[in-house]
């Protein structure tokens, strides 16, 4: 009866358009009603849920992310990608990539990195012959690596779902996952998003033979000298620096990940007011006011979520998960595929954060038991979920480009197969290989990370 | 078509909650940026860190949730999935908007007596290194619950009389 309830007035709150916080914590209080629990349990439960000292790195992740975003830190990396890579066949799709991937370690967001790179270069290469599809399609794919960045929020909300799982792996237990060795497993997956990326945008600009006139000339321009790369670079390597800032703080002991993050806000906070001079006090308020408003919405759905936990576990939901896929297969490779079918399925509907929040309990347990870690794990869920962001009906990060480019999702989604392609390749390296999301924390760390 | 919109004294009203709502939102996120910059300089320069930043973080981090959370409600900007309702015949579409809001309320409502019956059974208890009630805890739950039950309303009444709710901040 209690999981009836759980899941159907989920499901019908969800079809309704019922916000998913405000939904997920109607069902749960639905639930403690029907098994006869005091309901100020689960507005108990919702607090301490919040009440994380680790989670408080969310905040500070999307304030500093924020703050980039409106620090004008885009042009910078923008001038330094362009100088580099520009005078290519399809030169600036692949700036684009290399700039979107590096402003996704800044800002953490897909959607900050494509709102800043977006806005940005999206109009440039309108202008200088790319199509506008084309143009949109590099952009909001290069910008989902921010998602696996160490500035990224949602790698916070994995570990904090991810926080109750234990199991063995081998000989080695598990018991839950380290936020420091989350923030160094993304970046060997950012980069082959980032490799996967270039070859996609290289592929479809030398088909259509971007850049060219209307007149179909070729617009192509002249390398502008290592001299360029390396000025553009000194000017673009403070505002790369905030990932140095947080990955060191971490590595070396100096402060936690939250603190980490706050101190890298301060760190925007300088570089942008007193060095950069873009930061203006009307861009400060806005800021503050944004990262405020995200942060409402996101820590309100991790308090629901915990009430949402204690349920899973009460009503034994992933037990019964496994046991379902269990029936299906034992095969560790088939199993994963199954799990990855699922969660690209449940990223066309949900939002992000949800998502990760949602399924992590879910899921996690099984790939444990398939000898696949939480940290691995995390790398492919948030991949995946990553997907969600750029396909409709929830793509938020499609629907942020297509504003700014001025083109329809269809026409969008008409060109972006190399794009998709290029994703399912990287989420099937970081399935099926865990070198990929393992090797570089289990060499910084010096344990054996999973 | 542009929608007129919502005018009156509830309208006035909330507008100025939710404004207030973000304003202590962000003055709460600014705060505990400096009093958690503010531990990690006094731990590494003089060796001194003070006690009490993790548990006044831990209440500014809940009003930061709870106040923009309330404000968010206000101006819609909570996550959800409209898409089928959107594809619904006007009539349809009205009742499903109507009944979101009833949702919106009967969550608000639990979240300020669920809160308040907290607040008030640890009333007496202590925040360890603070020294103030464990009831300061559960007040910005409370709060948000009552402006979240203010702003539903107001959304019914723009439904019913086919207006809309002006958002609070630009």
């Amino acid at each position: 009866m209690a999981l009836t309830v759980l899941c159907l007035s989920f499901v019908v709150f969800l079809l309704l358009g019922v916000p998913v916080a405000i939904g997920l914590g109607l069902s749960c209080i639905a639930t403690f009603l029907v098994e006869g629990l005091p309901f100020e349990t689960s507005v108990q439960m919702m607090t301490s849920g919040m009440n994380v000292f680790s989670f408080l790195a969310i905040p500070f992740f999307i304030f500093s992310g924020e703050l980039m975003l409106h620090g004008g830190i885009a042009d910078k990396i923008v001038a330094f990608a362009r100088s580099l890579v520009g005078h290519w066949r399809g030169g600036l799709g692949l700036a684009n990539v290399v700039a979107s991937t590096l402003f996704g370690g800044v800002s953490g967001s897909p959607v900050a990195d494509t709102s800043a790179m977006g806005g940005v270069m999206i109009p440039i290469m309108k202008r200088e012959g790319y199509s506008a599809a084309y143009a949109v399609n590099v952009t909001t794919h290069a910008s989902l690596s921010g998602a696996l960045m160490p500035t990224s929020h949602n790698m916070i909300i994995y570990a904090f779902a991810a926080q109750a799982a234990t199991g063995m792996i081998g000989d080695t237990p598990v018991h839950g996952v380290s936020i420091g060795d989350l923030m160094f497993a993304g970046l060997i997956p950012c980069f082959w998003i980032m490799v996967c990326m270039l070859v996609a945008a290289r592929w479809q600009a030398v088909r259509y033979g971007f850049p060219k006139s209307p007149d179909g000339r070729s617009l192509v321009h002249a390398f502008p000298g290592w001299g360029t790369v390396l000025r553009t670079f000194i000017a673009s390597l403070p505002g790369l620096l905030v990932v140095g800032i947080i990955l060191g703080c971490v590595m070396k002991g100096i402060a936690t990940p939250t603190e980490a993050a706050a101190v890298a806000v301060t760190y925007s906070l300088v570089l942008t007011a007193f060095i950069y001079r873009t930061m203006t006090r009307e861009k400060l308020v806005k800021s503050l006011a944004k990262a405020s408003r995200t942060t409402g919405i996101v820590l309100l759905l991790i308090g629901v979520s915990n009430m949402l936990r204690y349920q899973m576990a009460y009503l034994e939901i992933p037990d019964s998960i496994e046991h379902a896929l269990l029936t299906a297969t034992t095969t560790p490779w088939l199993m994963l595929l199954y799990i990855n079918i699922i969660q690209v399925f449940l990223g066309v509907f949900l939002d992000m954060a949800a998502h990760i929040l949602i399924t992590t309990p879910l899921f996690l347990p099984l790939a444990i038991q398939m000898g696949v870690g939480p940290v691995q794990f995390g790398m492919m869920l948030l991949l995946n979920c990553a997907l969600g962001l750029v396909h409709p009906p929830v793509g938020a990060v499609q629907f942020v480009g297509c504003a700014i480019g001025n083109v329809s999702i269809g026409e969008a989604t008409k060109s972006a197969w190399p794009y998709y392609l290029a994703i399912f390749v990287a989420i099937n390296l970081v399935t099926y290989v865990p070198w990929f999301s393992t090797w570089l924390p289990s060499l910084i760390t010096g344990h054996n990370v999973l | 078509m542009r929608i007129a919109p919502l005018l009156g004294r509830l309208s006035a009203l909330n507008a100025v909650l939710a404004r207030w709502a973000l304003y202590i939102a962000c003055a709460c996120l600014a705060g505990l940026l400096v009093v958690v910059v503010y531990g990690v300089v006094m731990r590494y320069a003089f060796n001194n860190a003070p006690a009490y930043v993790e548990q006044v973080s831990l209440l500014l981090v809940i009003s930061v949730a709870m106040f923009a959370a309330s404000a968010g409600v206000r101006d819609t900007t909570h996550i959800g999935m409209d898409s089928l309702v959107s594809i619904l015949p006007a009539k349809v579409r009205l009742a499903a908007k109507l009944l979101v809001q009833i949702l919106t309320i009967l969550f608000a409502l639990a979240l300020t007596f669920g809160g308040g019956e907290l607040a008030l059974s640890l009333r007496g208890d202590t925040i360890p290194t603070l020294g103030i009630s464990e009831a300061f805890r559960y007040a910005p739950v409370v709060l948000a619950g009552v402006a979240i039950t203010l702003f539903a309303i107001e959304h019914i009444l723009a439904l019913w009389t086919g207006k809309e709710v002006a958002r609070s901040w630009h």
